[in-house]
């Protein structure tokens, strides 16, 4: 066996358990909810094919469109959230405050608690009887029980709020991001004159512009996935406010056990999904800067740098 | 890099930790225990799947026990889970060809109807008329609930029906007269409801010492039966399947409105909003601030905690007025491999000797075999310091007026209950009419296409 043969045999056998993973867990189930999107399945009896019944029943769906709203309403609100939050927090990590590197370990301990365990952490928070938040805003402002899950005007932005306690990943990678900006164009702008603002808007944003956008695209991603609070807390209520897609996907699934239903559910928010994702893309195109790209791909990107 | 040796060796250690995997895994497939004992072997076991109850539990244990003593031969592997997955995770079993031999299909929140449409249910018809004799204490007629065309799927033990709950402190205070407990007195309606809730209310700015006059824990299709209506169609009790909701009717419309208006213009309610949050704290009804209530016969239980003297009367008259009444039944699985143990267990639990009669002194629930009734109504009136006639006079008119609960017939309740209770929240929080509700409901349970 020769050398290349040999790095060959070694290289399939290193990536072989995430193979034989992808292949078993993702890649299987994907093809067959691909096939399933295509019949009436129930579990409890063979599929019998069903054309494109399930995927013209979601045209005349009014619940659908109750669950588009919902999440549509959930992303718009928390990715900018989301975004702002963690990379206000990355600044402030980056900055040289005492502490620091404490600061750096504490700020991720949050993310290491489950989803489940977090939504129950925040609805106990949020609780109009006895909830920390009530009780704040009851004896210092004067606010007599905000029902903050029980009402449809407040509860989306309830949830988004929730999220303040998965910031650690986004915040990880806007910090990497961070520390490898070339230090010669913030003595430069130093030298220049130029205050934390400007620098910030003319120099670190457009530096991480790409960071940006891949962080917003992952937003938009489980954003638009967006499950366990209406699962754990609000069931989708009230008046539908939070009965987000994949809420809606999974009852589809186990509650009616529509299979068929539930699959091309599944597949369209895939549809869905990418499109957004090329929408947001080919919207921020002007406003991306890539250092490695020659100059024409970066002519929008370039007006932004000093 | 590898070279021929390390790689060699790697696989020779791979091959090694596979053979280890395999001999252990054998030793957990249960090769041991089998051979150590062989008594075990000899034993039909049954799997019983309850939800978790803390109260219902230790009768769950005591009856596992006490079945073992007259039946060595069955062995009951008493399998519990949580309340919320209890329907995810039977119907996780059954898919995987791994279904209990013997469950209360009604335990949860998806019903009898959920089970049989998935075909999980076995046909007792040939066990029950081997058995008739020894059964002769259940009524036919709660036989007939779980006999879907000619076959029985089930055998009553329980029958919760509704009843009408009240404060007694409370209306002695405003020195009310008690609500009757006669279902036929026609001079207790709705209208006579309101107004008497309107004189238990006391409307305070502080939440601590408002009192309500009334509230109620019926579902949306139960408030318009209680009006003579109905948010499904007729067939869908008999089909277990919804083929077109029949939501807006003038009867429905009434029904929704009243109860709308007690919070929303007559101020005799929590707001619905109010009443939500409420529930996180337990019932509202045991907070002593509310006079009045409708729910099932587990409140009998529920309230004892009560540290007020309370009552049960007659839910007020209304032209073809009907209340829910959750008659409970034991199904065996269509899959057991042991279908005629599982009878005798079935047999027990439903025997006034056997798990029945333990079931109403230690659970507490109204039991369908009717030789524990006499039994039941003293004890219960004893506990509620009422006679035990007017006690029976309330349980037979909720029998009369009674109808098998809509959660127990339709299959895949828990979502339609949840869609009917969406799409009138706009109505209890008054942002949107009576008529637009029902006709949002209408379209929503449309769209679940649960024909």
């Amino acid at each position: 066996m020769n050398e290349s043969r040999k790095d060959t045999v070694a290289f399939w056998l290193f990536v072989s358990p995430w193979v034989c993973g992808f292949a078993l867990f993702s890649g299987e189930p994907l093809i067959a909810s691909g096939l399933l999107s295509f019949t009436n399945y129930s579990l409890f009896a063979p599929p019998s094919f069903a054309g494109l019944d399930n995927y013209s029943a979601l045209l005349n769906d009014a619940l659908l469109a109750k669950s588009l709203k919902a999440t549509l309403a959930y992303t718009l609100l928390a990715v900018p959230f989301h975004l702002v939050s963690t990379l206000a927090l990355a600044l402030l990590l980056h900055s040289a405050v005492v502490g620091q590197a404490l600061l750096r370990t504490l700020y991720y301990l949050p993310s290491l608690v489950s989803g489940i365990a977090v939504a129950l952490l925040w609805s106990s928070l949020m609780d109009p009887h006895s909830g920390f938040i009530h009780t704040f805003l009851s004896s210092v402002l004067g606010l007599k029980g905000p029902l903050l899950l029980q009402n449809p005007k407040s509860v989306i932005p309830s949830i988004v709020v929730m999220d303040l306690t998965s910031l650690g990943s986004t915040t990880l990678i806007f910090l990497a991001a961070l520390q490898v900006l070339p230090a010669e164009l913030f003595h430069a702008a130093k030298i220049d004159g130029a205050g934390r603002l400007k620098t910030l808007f003319k120099i670190t944003l457009p530096l991480l512009s790409p960071v940006l956008l891949f962080n917003a695209v992952m937003d938009v991603i489980s954003s638009l996935q967006v499950f366990t609070p209406a699962y754990i807390v609000t069931k989708g209520g009230p008046e539908w406010s939070s009965y987000f897609y994949v809420y809606y996907l999974f009852r589809a699934a186990f509650f009616q056990f529509d299979m068929g239903y539930a699959s091309a559910m599944a597949w369209i928010l895939l549809l869905l999904t990418f499109a957004s994702i090329c929408l947001i893309v080919a919207l921020t195109r002007p406003f991306v800067y890539y250092e490695n790209k020659p100059a024409a791909s970066n002519k929008g990107g370039r007006r932004h740098v000093v | 890099m590898f070279n021929n040796n390390r790689l060699r060796r790697l696989l020779r250690l791979a091959g090694c930790f596979l053979v280890i995997l395999s001999m252990l895994a054998g030793c957990a497939g249960g090769g041991f225990g089998a051979a150590s004992s062989p008594a075990a072997s000899e034993q039909a076991e049954l799997v019983w799947l309850m939800s978790t109850d803390p109260v219902k539990n230790k009768w769950q244990e005591k009856t596992v026990a006490e079945f073992g003593h007259t039946h060595p031969h069955i062995r009951i592997k008493l399998l519990n889970v949580p309340y919320e997955q209890f329907d995810q995770k039977l119907a996780a079993l059954i898919a995987s060809g791994n279904a209990p031999d013997i469950w209360n299909p009604n335990q949860a929140d998806s019903g009898f109807a959920t089970y049989l449409q998935m075909g999980a249910l076995l046909d007792l018809s040939p066990y029950y008329e081997n058995s008739k004799a020894e059964m002769n204490g259940l009524d036919v007629k709660m036989m007939d609930i779980y006999r879907v065309n000619g076959k029985l799927y089930g055998v009553p033990y329980i029958s919760n029906a509704t009843y009408f709950y009240y404060n007694k402190d409370l209306f002695d205070q405003a020195q009310l007269p008690y609500p009757p407990t006669n279902w036929d007195d026609t001079t207790w309606t709705f209208e006579t409801m309101r107004d008497v809730a309107r004189r238990l209310t006391l409307a305070t700015d502080n939440p601590e010492t408002h009192i309500y006059g009334v509230m109620h824990e019926l579902s949306p299709n139960a408030l318009s039966w209680a009006f003579g209506g109905d948010l499904l169609p007729a067939d869908a009790y008999e089909t277990g399947l919804i083929r077109k909701p029949n939501v807006v009717t003038a009867e429905n419309t009434a029904a929704i409105r009243y109860f709308s208006e007690l919070a929303l213009t007559d101020g005799v309610s929590p707001s619905h909003q109010a009443l939500s949050s409420a529930y996180t704290l337990g019932n509202p009804f045991l907070s002593g601030k509310i006079a009045m209530t409708i729910t099932g016969g587990w409140g009998l239980r529920s309230y004892q905690s009560a540290d007020f003297r309370w009552g049960v009367a007659a839910v007020p008259y209304h032209e073809g007025r009907q209340v829910p009444l959750y008659v409970d039944p034991w199904s065996i699985s269509a899959a057991t491999s042991h279908p005629d143990e599982a009878w005798e267990f079935v047999k027990f639990l439903t025997s006034p000797d056997g798990g029945a009669g333990s079931y109403m002194t230690d659970v507490g629930r109204t039991p369908a075999e009717s030789g524990l009734l006499t039994q039941w109504y003293e004890a219960t009136a004893a506990e509620l310091d009422m006679d035990a006639r007017d006690l029976k006079e309330v349980h037979e008119g909720a029998l009369k007026y009674g109808r098998r609960a809509d959660n127990h017939l339709i299959a895949y309740y828990p979502i339609i209950l949840d869609t009917m209770n969406q799409s009138l929240g706009p109505v209890w929080n008054g942002t949107t009419s009576v008529e637009e509700g029902l006709a949002d409901m209408q379209r929503n349970l449309e769209s679940l296409h649960l024909e």
